[in-house]
């Protein structure tokens, strides 16, 4: 490390000073303008303007602390009893604003997006957080006070948040929820499976034990997923990597086989067509398949079947019969 | 297993470009490079300035680095890399400073609400940071008590600077001259933390 690189005292005098002024709520416009600058200046200026904050946040912890908060009481009810008004008038709001948000509560509604069978669509939230539904996906939005919550109630979701961490952000999945700070992560509920896969950030699953307390699954970072039972998320495969490029390809209308068994991988692709393609059969259904195929485009994946494997294609408007090989 | 050909396989797959970092390969090995450098001395720092301990202070670590990987421009991280990859991480201490007193704020009036903060190792934090703790509650009780009074009236009492003026019978400005001085004090006495 180089050592011009650490904040020396005069740096950390200058910060305190800055705190100081600006804890005192009256800086003037051309101060604020100062302290600005002074920031922007230098690094060191930030990091020890940064490492006051924190200091004073810290101590803010230890308001609990009998020995230090011992001679502050008597302090306390002299500057109660001078602001007696000004309280009452405190409380007189704080019952407004309380009767207000009791009666908007009531009138709170969730707003649903949904998307049918072979559509994608993307929300632009308020918060600047982004969503975007996979086909047939139904996805539940309430923003009150600090809490921005979601609801997943079928199909496929990825998630774009805006970060600010005094509104958490929370996906509810059936009787599990995921958490995010700034953060993106895709969640897919598939046949009574939640799988929850990050691109970026932190992201914290949590879900009703045998018990009924709410717990933490895991904790997942970027390149991480997992894969629980809805109705039984202590039933889960812990935290596994994941291929983040196959988790998202739905997001540029593809989809990523890697390995797949064929009957997963037509169920898969039948997520985004009414025409449904058929396995005749079981001949077919452990064969592997690997490659990428656009959604709905049912004659590229009914030709690599055909290549690949000699399947036999009979198809007309409302499916795609797949037979295996003549022998 | 056969391996399939199909026409659409040929196409290569691009992760969508909101999702992958601004970087390019120089600057990721660059980043990577400074990351590995100052991995331990950050984990440490930030280990005894927040109640999770290292649990806490690797996720601060994760987010740092994600932080620094989506930077449009490198050039400020490159004049300074070492204070610039502090203040990320100070910052991202400081917003969990903020979450934990949220968190002890909330536990008091909701019920509700706490069943959804992520669980702490324990009420009182890591051995580290009731350590940093305890150096601090010292460092507090070795200063004049009229500073003290001062620092403590504005941070746990939250009164405004004119409030503790008058309840102490002082001006204001000596009350932003003794926050001052407090700061300067925990900067000099918490000086191995920082």
């Amino acid at each position: 490390m180089s050592r011009a690189e650490v904040v020396d005292e005069s740096t950390r005098a200058a910060a305190a000073d800055w705190f100081a002024r600006q804890q005192s709520a009256a800086m003037s416009a051309a101060e604020i303008e100062a302290l600005e600058a002074w920031l922007q200046q230098d690094a060191r200026h930030r990091l020890a303007f940064s490492q006051c904050q924190q200091l004073s946040l810290m101590s803010e912890l230890l308001s609990g602390d009998e020995e230090l908060s011992r001679e502050l009481p008597e302090i306390r009810k002299a500057v109660r009893r001078r602001n007696r008004w000004r309280w009452i008038g405190a409380v007189a709001a704080t019952v407004l604003v309380t009767i207000a948000a009791l009666m908007l509560k009531q009138y709170q509604t969730i707003d649903y997006y949904q998307t049918g069978i072979g559509e994608q669509q993307v929300v632009h939230l308020e918060d600047g957080s982004t969503l975007m539904l996979n086909t047939d996906s139904r996805v539940g939005v309430r923003y009150r006070g600090k809490r921005r919550a979601l609801w997943l109630e079928r199909g496929e979701a990825f998630f774009m948040v805006a970060k600010n961490p005094a509104r958490p952000f929370i996906v509810n999945v059936r009787e599990s929820e995921v958490r995010a700070l700034g953060t993106a992560f895709n969640i897919a509920l598939k046949a009574g499976d939640v799988q929850v896969a990050v691109t970026q950030g932190v992201v914290d699953v949590q879900a009703d034990s045998a018990s009924g307390a709410r717990q933490q699954l895991v904790k997942m970072f970027p390149g991480e997923g997992v894969r629980f039972h809805a109705a039984n998320p202590a039933d889960n495969s812990g935290v596994v990597p994941i291929n983040l490029e196959k988790v998202t390809a739905w997001q540029t209308k593809r989809i990523y086989f890697d390995n797949e068994r064929l009957e997963d991988a037509i169920a898969e692709y039948n997520r985004y067509t009414t025409r449904k393609m058929v396995l005749v059969g079981d001949t077919l259904s452990d064969a592997r398949i690997s490659g990428v195929f656009n959604t709905g485009d049912a004659d590229a994946l009914a030709f690599a079947l055909e290549q690949s494997f000699g399947a036999r294609i009979n198809k007309n408007d409302q499916r795609v019969l797949i037979l295996p090989a003549r022998d | 297993m056969a391996r399939l050909r199909s026409r659409a396989a040929l196409r290569l797959i691009q992760t969508p470009s909101k999702v992958s970092a601004s970087v390019g390969a120089a600057d990721r090995a660059y980043i990577e490079a400074l990351f590995l450098e100052y991995r331990t001395s950050i984990r440490n720092y930030v280990a005894r300035m927040l109640p999770g301990g290292y649990q806490e202070a690797d996720a601060v670590l994760q987010e740092t680095y994600v932080k620094v990987l989506a930077l449009q421009d490198l050039q400020p991280l490159r004049e300074s890399p070492r204070a610039y990859l502090y203040t990320v991480a100070t910052n991202l201490v400081r917003d969990g400073l903020r979450r934990h007193m949220r968190r002890k704020a909330d536990q008091h009036e909701c019920f509700e609400e706490s069943n959804h903060t992520s669980p702490d190792p324990s009420p009182e934090g890591s051995a580290e940071w009731q350590q940093s703790l305890q150096q601090m509650k010292q460092a507090l009780l070795r200063l004049k008590p009229v500073v003290r009074k001062v620092f403590l009236m504005s941070r746990f009492e939250e009164m405004t600077y004119p409030e503790i003026a008058a309840a102490l019978s002082i001006s204001t400005r000596s009350v932003e001259r003794h926050m001052s001085a407090a700061m300067k004090h925990l900067q000099a006495e918490l000086n191995e933390l920082l």
